[in-house]
């Protein structure tokens, strides 16, 4: 019954399941299985964002790949783990070149200010 | 002077003048010289036509083990190979003299300025562009018969000066070169180490054991017989090395990041006297 | 099947890091305050060493350390040259944040220590 204690818990749970509905295959995995797919492909998505400006680092294609892999053997904590740290990579390789963009001789070699 | 005359002349003087903010404006030719003066100035007691030797024309103990290697170059090989390579005709009784009609001597002729294409042309490009045009499947880029092939070039354009050219009246030229500058002084890789970090202030200073060598002098000798790699090997593949030394993933041999890059840097050891193929730890 | 409490917070999690994936800028990534300084000497001095994590001695001449570089300066007196352990482990995070010119790779904000062998090196290095 929906009014009991117990019946919330079920009730809220059921509702935001349903919320999740749209997310297509994900719903069919056990939240941990999904939450580790969700966590690669944000990974795969930092690390493309990072190779569209030339930026990517080179262990973070190695590190997703591994990560799928601990997916695959169930062992969702370390895939997770492994994916978030590849998406920082993106994230900061990203940063990185945009920043140096106007990158450009040393004031030691060539003062442009003079 | 006509009416017109005067007023450019004064408008020229005057925004001569008249200060226009942050200087961005310096000249590839101003640039060359600041770079070749401050090696210059950083290692005095090094002959100009030294620094084509790279770190064994600032480090005096490998210059001696480096010296010994020299007597029986591991590059030999790769020279007779090439040569064998030169002169053998393609499928279609052509060979690459018929590409080349100056070869072998033509290390000094690239990198250079293709109007046509649009961008850098690179000498193990034209060897490809070569084969294609004949029927032949092109080569890899980073060792292999490019390399024996190369070798044999160096070798025969040995003595030859770096003469890279930026044509003043292509725009597209000077972006490649400015492309090839901001790669050059970019921060990349997990390391956060750009080229000029190991290769301009801190050149001459020990990574542990190693000598870093400085940039003047970087472009002379390719291809090189690398005692780590125990093989010949192409610039574009030390430049891939070099990029994953620091964490950073490697771009394309010959693809446009590197093309530009060569095409600054060798035009930065303007001057220099070509002596590959080089022998090097 | 019955959710249970771990259910419910994975959920939450999945929910939260779902809201994530459009990404924004990355948080200020310069040293945490909350990271504790408490680390093992002794395990900073391996990683301070090892080729393939700290290698300060690439670059820094450190006692007991074999063939040190010569890039940066050597490593002694350190508590005579920074005012605090906090300074020391900032400027080990990200030199660059003092100095945009610093050739040191920042080992805490790159991620190329993890959270403990950066406190580990910290610990060490505040030791020199």
């Amino acid at each position: 019954m929906i009014t009991t204690k117990r019946g919330y818990g079920y009730g809220l749970a059921a509702g935001v399941l349903a919320a999740l509905l749209p997310l297509g295959a994900a719903w069919s995995e056990t939240p941990d299985r999904a939450q580790a797919l969700a966590g690669i492909e944000a990974a795969e998505a930092a690390r493309r964002r990072a190779d569209s400006v030339g930026g990517e680092w080179r262990d973070t294609a190695a590190m997703i790949a591994r990560a799928r892999e601990l997916a695959e053997a169930g062992r969702y904590p370390d895939a997770i783990e492994l994916a978030d740290q590849a998406k920082r990579q993106g994230e900061l390789g990203y940063d990185q070149a945009l920043g140096e963009q106007n990158a450009d001789f040393p004031a030691y070699v060539l003062d442009r200010s003079r | 002077m006509t009416k017109h005359g005067f007023l450019l002349a004064t408008l020229v003087l005057a925004g001569a003048t008249l200060p226009i903010g942050p200087v961005t404006a310096a000249t590839p030719e101003e640039e060359q010289a600041a770079f070749q003066a401050y090696f210059k100035q950083r290692f005095p007691n090094v002959p100009e036509d030294e620094f084509k030797n790279g770190t064994y024309a600032i480090d005096p103990v490998t210059r001696e083990n480096w010296e010994a290697i020299e007597e029986f170059p591991p590059y030999e090989n790769a020279i007779s190979q090439g040569e064998t390579l030169w002169n053998t005709p393609f499928a279609d009784g052509q060979g690459y003299a018929d590409c080349f009609p100056d070869g072998p001597a033509i290390m000094n002729h690239y990198p250079r300025w293709d109007r046509e294409r649009g961008q850098v042309m690179t000498l193990p490009l034209a060897l490809n562009a070569c084969r294609t045009a004949h029927g032949e499947t092109p080569l890899k880029y980073k060792k292999g018969p490019i390399a024996d092939l190369l070798a044999y070039i160096a070798f025969e354009s040995r003595g030859q000066i770096t003469q890279v050219e930026i044509p003043q009246d292509d725009p597209r030229a000077l972006a490649a070169y400015e492309q090839g500058k901001r790669f050059y002084f970019a921060r990349r890789g997990q390391l956060n180490f750009a080229c000029a970090h190991c290769h301009l202030a801190t050149s001459g200073t020990k990574l542990r054991t190693e000598t870093l060598s400085p940039a003047y002098g970087h472009t002379t000798h390719w291809p090189v017989y690398r005692s780590e790699w125990g093989e010949m090997g192409t610039l574009h593949r030390r430049f891939a090395g070099c990029n994953e030394q620091v964490r950073a993933k490697a771009f394309e041999p010959q693809g446009e990041e590197y093309r530009n890059l060569e095409y600054f840097l060798t035009y930065m050891n303007n001057g220099l006297e070509l002596n590959g193929p080089g022998a090097r730890k | 099947m019955p959710l249970n409490v771990s259910h419910r917070s994975r959920l939450t999690a999945l929910l939260l890091g779902l809201s994530a994936m459009s990404s924004g800028p990355l948080p200020a990534a310069g040293l945490p305050d909350d990271l504790a300084l408490a680390g093992d000497a002794a395990v900073g001095r391996e990683v301070a060493t090892d080729r393939a994590k700290g290698n300060c001695v690439a670059c820094h001449v450190m006692a007991g350390a074999e063939s040190p570089g010569t890039i940066g300066p050597v490593l002694v007196s350190i508590q005579t040259r920074f005012p605090s352990k906090r300074d020391l482990a900032a400027q080990i995070w990200d030199a660059t944040a003092k100095n945009p010119e610093a050739v040191m790779p920042p080992f805490g904000k790159h991620e190329i220590l993890t959270r403990p062998e950066f406190v580990d090196v910290v610990e060490y290095i505040w030791s020199l």
